[in-house]
């Protein structure tokens, strides 16, 4: 035990004594490590977000022209501008299909700062499922709820008005106020870490009130196409979301509702390939990472022998003093794992630390609530690997060291 | 400790692959406590005479037996293990290891051979280190140290468990007067207690008579195998 002790300590001076080269190799380490942590924390999150979207939204309609990806992104995590406009029977005739058990409707087409104006109802917003302040009923046309971002960046609290600015988050000549249109905030949401956060709520009624008679701005205000896509005249919306009594009747839904002018999307169908896309690009971090391990492990290597060579003398010294060469080969194998499995630690902490530090900011950023301390599927093949090729460093170090010819090379001073 | 030489012989490979001989028949029969000079020119082996009697590499022939022990019958661990009990060993440079703190120069080398406590072992060294002139820079490392302080922080850890054979290589060269006569005086005192072996070109050592004379030869012997 005081032997180990004694081993212990001066791997420990050792290393020490070589600060900067054990400092280079516990980073790479950590480095490498790190960041197959944190793509492994955010890739799950997101696939967590998408396949529970998959279940809360199974069914969506919006308008021919978008791809299943554009509507989910503008649906579901208001990230993406909707395409086009659908005829408000469609969200009439799936409410009353027994087969559907909830229908929500969808208007989007204004903003409020960066944030985006969902024209929904109030059975919408409680579905979401966050605990709240106020009322989220969205009773009249000029209530409004809003996400707990909104509220916290554009200091609005309960009582509140605001105009919408027509367009979605888009470019200064595309946006206009509606300034005859004022909503009242009458409800606010708790912070869920989902994409509600960053959204505000109205009825979808205002919607068209705004768009279809409420308001008419000059003619060379129009731009188009482009203009007239969020122009929601009474009557339109831009999606329905639909949940079934059974997922297998999504399919009949996506069969019956395929007709001109629409769009379905069997959402947890096309989760899955959003899923293959977010493994692909964990993929890609982890081959990077990896990549990175083994410049880690050539570095380690290269450092251990260099110094290795420098400190033939001392090694010899050692052995003079009676120190056999295997216990100067665990030494300088315990110096090389050390390192290792510092930089092992290390990786794992600043890999779920940081997450955890930031785990809001984090959040808001990939539109889903992380889980810091998640371990992703390649996180621990990537903690072996390190551990393995560090070992097999160490390997290399201590035969290297055990087979040095110490003595007869101190014998030529 | 009675160390017994007999025909000792060693060669070497050199740079162009010759093989030069650099100990020649050497026998002796050495009592314990006796001051043994090594002598001869640079280049006469008396390193490689030390390693051989310290049991670091083998002869290539004849035999070195200390007491009981047949030393050059033994294997390398078995005489590793023999020369962290038996031998203190002082030379010229490269005397301490950088990155340990002095009192740690002198004490974990033998924690790790198995030479006793740790604080047995300190205890010792400190009263050691602070009859050498160097109590005061226990904690300090070799870098921060003069040449001769170090020198004198190398006969601590030679000296500590009061080994049966010391070797001394050269101890003196290129220290300062005071560390010098600290080193001699130190090594000198031990004679009647250990066996003492010593190369050195240093005028203070020839006061005293060695009980034997090594002479190794000036010239290195070209030999064919
Ligand atoms: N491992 C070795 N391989 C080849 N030649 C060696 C080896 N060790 C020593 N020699 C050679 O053996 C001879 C004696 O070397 P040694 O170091 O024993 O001399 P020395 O008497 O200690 O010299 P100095 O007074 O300069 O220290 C030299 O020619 C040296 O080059
Ligand atoms: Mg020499």
């Amino acid at each position: 035990m005081r032997k180990v002790n004694a081993l212990l300590t001066l791997v420990f001076a050792s290393l020490k004594g070589r600060l900067f080269a054990t400092t280079v190799s516990i980073l790479a380490v950590a480095a490498a490590l790190a960041v197959v942590a944190v793509t492994g924390i955010v890739s799950f999150a997101i696939a967590k977000q998408a396949f529970e979207s998959g279940q809360k939204y199974p069914f969506i309609v919006a308008a021919e022209g978008a791809s299943e990806t554009q509507i989910i992104l503008s649906t579901i995590f208001h990230i993406d501008k909707p395409r086009g406009k659908i005829p408000f029977d469609t969200y009439e005739s799936l409410k009353k299909d027994p087969r559907v058990t909830t229908a929500f409707p969808i208007a989007m087409a204004d903003s409020i700062g960066v944030f985006p104006i969902i024209g929904t109802d109030g059975a919408f917003v409680k579905d979401i499922g966050a605990t709240y302040r106020g009322d989220i009923a969205l009773a009249d046309p000029h209530d409004a709820v809003l996400g707990a971002t909104v509220a916290r960046q554009l200091l609005m609290d309960i009582g509140a008005e605001f105009t919408g600015t027509h367009g979605m988050g888009g470019s200064a000549d595309e946006a206009h106020e509606h300034a005859g249109h004022t909503y009242t905030v009458k409800g606010i949401l708790d912070p869920t870490g989902g994409p509600e956060d960053a959204a505000a709520y109205t009825s979808y009624k205002a919607v068209w009130a705004i768009h279809a008679h409420g308001e008419h701005h000059e003619e060379g205000d129009h731009h188009g196409e482009d203009h007239d896509r969020y122009h929601l005249s009474d009557g339109m919306l831009t999606a329905v979301m639909a949940r079934t009594a059974n997922p297998v009747q999504v399919f009949d839904l996506q069969q019956e509702y395929s007709r001109p002018g629409l769009t379905t999307v069997n959402t947890a169908n096309a989760v899955r390939s959003f899923q293959k896309y977010f493994n692909t690009a964990g993929l890609v971090a982890t081959f990077f990472a990896g990549l990175t391990l083994l410049i880690a492990a050539a570095l380690i290597l290269a450092i251990t022998l260099m110094a290795l060579d420098a400190r033939l003398r001392e090694l010899a010294l050692l052995r003079i003093l009676g120190i056999g060469r295997g216990a100067i080969a665990l030494l300088i194998m315990l110096e090389t794992l050390i390192v290792t499995v510092a930089g092992v630690l290390l990786g794992f902490l600043l890999g779920h630390g940081i997450p955890a530090l930031f785990a809001k900011a984090i959040g808001a950023l990939v539109g889903a609530s992380i889980e810091p301390w998640h371990i992703g599927a390649n996180e621990l093949p990537a903690i072996i690997g390190a551990l393995l090729l560090g070992q097999a460093v160490a390997l290399i170090a201590m035969l290297r060291a055990y087979h040095m010819n110490l003595v007869e090379e101190s014998g030529k001073n | 400790m009675r160390i017994v030489l007999n025909g000792l012989e060693k060669s070497f490979l050199d740079p162009s692959g010759n093989r030069r001989r650099v100990i020649s028949a050497i026998s002796a029969d050495i009592a314990p406590g006796a001051l043994v000079a090594v002598t001869g020119p640079s280049g006469a082996g008396k390193t490689t005479f030390f390693n051989l009697v310290s049991g670091l590499f083998l002869p290539d022939s004849g035999t070195i037996t200390a007491d009981k022990t047949e030393l050059t019958a033994l294997s390398e661990r078995e005489r590793d293990r023999w020369r962290a009990k038996e031998v203190g060993y002082i030379f010229q440079t490269f005397n301490l290891l950088s990155d340990l703190s002095i009192i740690d120069n002198v004490v974990l080398p033998h924690i790790l051979i198995g030479n006793g406590a740790k604080g047995d072992l300190e205890k010792r060294a400190e009263e050691s280190l602070t009859a050498l002139g160097i109590g005061d820079h226990l904690r300090k490392y070799p870098h921060q140290l003069s040449v001769g302080q170090r020198q004198r922080v190398a006969v601590a850890r030679a000296l500590l468990v009061s080994p049966r054979i010391i070797i001394a290589d050269e101890p003196t060269a290129n220290l300062d007067d005071a560390s010098a006569r600290i080193v001699a005086d130190a090594i000198l005192t031990l004679r009647g207690r250990s066996t003492v072996f010593l190369a050195s070109h240093d005028g203070r050592f020839n006061a005293v008579k060695p009980d034997h004379t090594i002479a190794l030869g000036g010239e290195v012997s070209p030999c064919v195998r």
